[in-house]
């Protein structure tokens, strides 16, 4: 009899769980709490990394929910991510989701620039963050100016990679999209009106960019003439394309790359 | 020393034999498949995440059998009278420090068995590294430091569910002890930043006790800062057996 009667209670409890399943609040219908970031940073004690990493965990778990609306989804995960960061000001990857990887409207971009720029006030340490800044400021907020700066700061740290040097136009180089990146450059420089070092970077990048689309354009004037590309830069001096081979202000002096054929900087 | 170890000995025998042991064990088996979960939603903080859900978890099952079966260990031999008869044969001051020796051994125990499980996981994630057996020196020394304040707690008090409470009190405030100084630095008064250092200095410095954070990014800690808390963890030990003692002694009735 008791057997039989836990059987049927067990059942019952299964039955009313899928039951309540369907009654239960719809994702969208969840109101989720903003939490202050002081509390778990002040209870954590040495969890504090392990708390880190469930607040982490939380934000990831957060973002393919359907909580509406989206601001309120954005700025709850912001809030993961801050507690996240609060825990454990060098996890770098918290920074990257907030600043980089979960925003993609303007204002979500504009918020997560604030997370970052508060990151990097308490991790100093990876030039990671202020490349993010950057990178936001300069391709989803159009504030050069504020772009260069973290770009700047980013490319002072000894890990940094040395593309940060030069950035912005580093990536049209790279992407062999010379025409773009000199566009960039100048339209830069129309916006940046204050003199200094940084006008001065500027204008020297252009007249680099400049320099590899002038040598660019040689060796395609050569290839009309000769019906191929030259072994190397100097071919150009000896044919009389060019009187010489202009120096080179960011690398090592140009040359011909024979493998893509087009010409670069040694950096 | 021989009747010392006897006690130590039999207290090793209890413990193995102890449901709870056990149970606490096929908790931390079940981390372990937990923490594979973890790393496929990690967003490639694989090696982070799994490193610090295994020291934490580690951490917790060993303060869960110093509040399972230490503290119901202690009471039912209390409870039943077999401490009366421990006594009459052995001396109070030989029982207690047998059933310390006991318990600590076998937490020692726990913890390298509790690496050893989490070992296949950690080296398949590549999150090993030698630092990891540091780890269980400093949590060995953090769960010694709770052991003795249980042991002394358990000497004073009559009843296991106060000295439960009591414990788990004083992990969380040693815990937060640090960053509460920090915030009441950062906002307090004068009168409340002396107070909190007060009993920051009175409470077992957890923070200098923990290597997590140098787990989590593949570091080491400096080798003075290590030797350092060893002495500090050390001296805090042998005073709270030593005020355990003094209490257990006193005591008419135990």
């Amino acid at each position: 009899m008791s057997k039989k009667l836990l059987i049927i209670l067990f059942i019952t409890i299964i039955l009313l769980s899928n039951q309540l399943d369907s009654l239960s609040l719809k994702q969208e219908q969840i109101k989720p709490i903003m939490l202050s970031s002081q509390i778990p940073a002040s209870i954590a004690g040495t969890f504090n990394h392990f708390l880190s990493d469930v607040f982490y965990l939380n934000s990831i778990q957060i973002f393919p929910t359907a909580i509406k609306p989206r601001e309120l989804k954005f700025k709850v995960l912001i809030n993961r991510l801050e507690i996240a960061q609060k825990l454990d000001p060098k996890f770098l990857a918290v920074q990257l989701l907030g600043g980089a990887v979960f925003p993609v409207r303007q204002d979500e971009v504009k918020i997560a620039n604030q997370f970052l720029i508060k990151s990097f006030k308490e991790n100093k340490k990876d030039w990671q963050i202020p490349y993010w800044i950057g990178f936001n400021y300069a391709y989803s907020l159009n504030d050069p100016e504020n772009a260069l700066k973290y770009f700047k700061i980013a490319a002072q740290y000894p890990d940094a990679p040395n593309y940060l040097v030069s950035n912005q136009p580093m990536l049209y180089y790279r992407a062999d999209d010379l025409d773009d990146g000199l566009k960039f450059l100048q339209q830069l420089n129309e916006n940046y009106k204050k003199k200094g070092v940084v006008k001065k970077w500027i204008e020297s990048k252009i007249e680099w960019t400049k320099d590899l689309i002038y040598l660019r354009a040689k060796a395609d004037d050569y290839y009309k003439k000769f019906a191929k590309y030259p072994q190397s830069l100097n071919d150009l001096v000896t044919e009389k394309f060019i009187r010489f081979i202009p120096e080179d202000k960011f690398g090592n002096g140009y040359y011909w790359d024979k493998k893509n054929l087009t010409v670069k900087s040694r950096l | 020393m021989d009747k010392l170890l006897k006690i130590a000995k039999s207290t090793i025998k209890e413990g193995i034999r102890q449901k709870i042991f056990i149970a606490i064990t096929g908790l931390l088996v079940c981390f372990v498949f937990f923490s594979l979960f973890l790393t496929k939603i990690s967003a490639s903080e694989e090696i982070r995440v799994i490193r610090n859900f295994s020291i934490a978890s580690i951490e917790l099952c060993g303060l869960a059998i110093i509040l399972f079966f230490v503290i119901q260990n202690f009471y039912e031999q209390k409870y039943t009278k077999i401490i009366d008869i421990f006594v009459i044969r052995f001396t109070k001051k030989n029982f207690l420090l047998g059933k310390i020796i006991g318990y600590l051994f076998l937490l020692l125990l726990f913890l390298i068995a509790s690496y050893a499980i989490f070992s296949p996981v950690l080296i398949a994630y590549k999150a090993f590294y030698p630092g990891f057996l540091l780890a269980i020196l400093t949590t060995f020394l953090k769960l010694s430091i709770i052991t003795a304040f249980t042991i002394l707690i358990a000497t004073f008090f009559e009843s296991a569910t106060l000295t439960f409470m009591i414990t788990i009190f004083f992990y969380i405030s040693s815990e937060a002890a640090s960053s509460a100084r920090d915030i009441v630095k950062s906002y307090g008064s004068e009168i409340q930043n002396s107070a909190i250092t007060v009993i920051y200095r009175i409470l077992p410095n957890m923070d200098k006790l923990d290597i997590k954070s140098f787990i989590t990014y593949g570091d080491y800690p400096d080798f003075s800062f290590l030797s350092l808390s060893v002495i500090y963890s050390t001296f805090y030990l042998v005073m709270l057996i030593a005020a355990a003692l003094i209490i257990f002694e006193k005591k008419e009735n135990v």
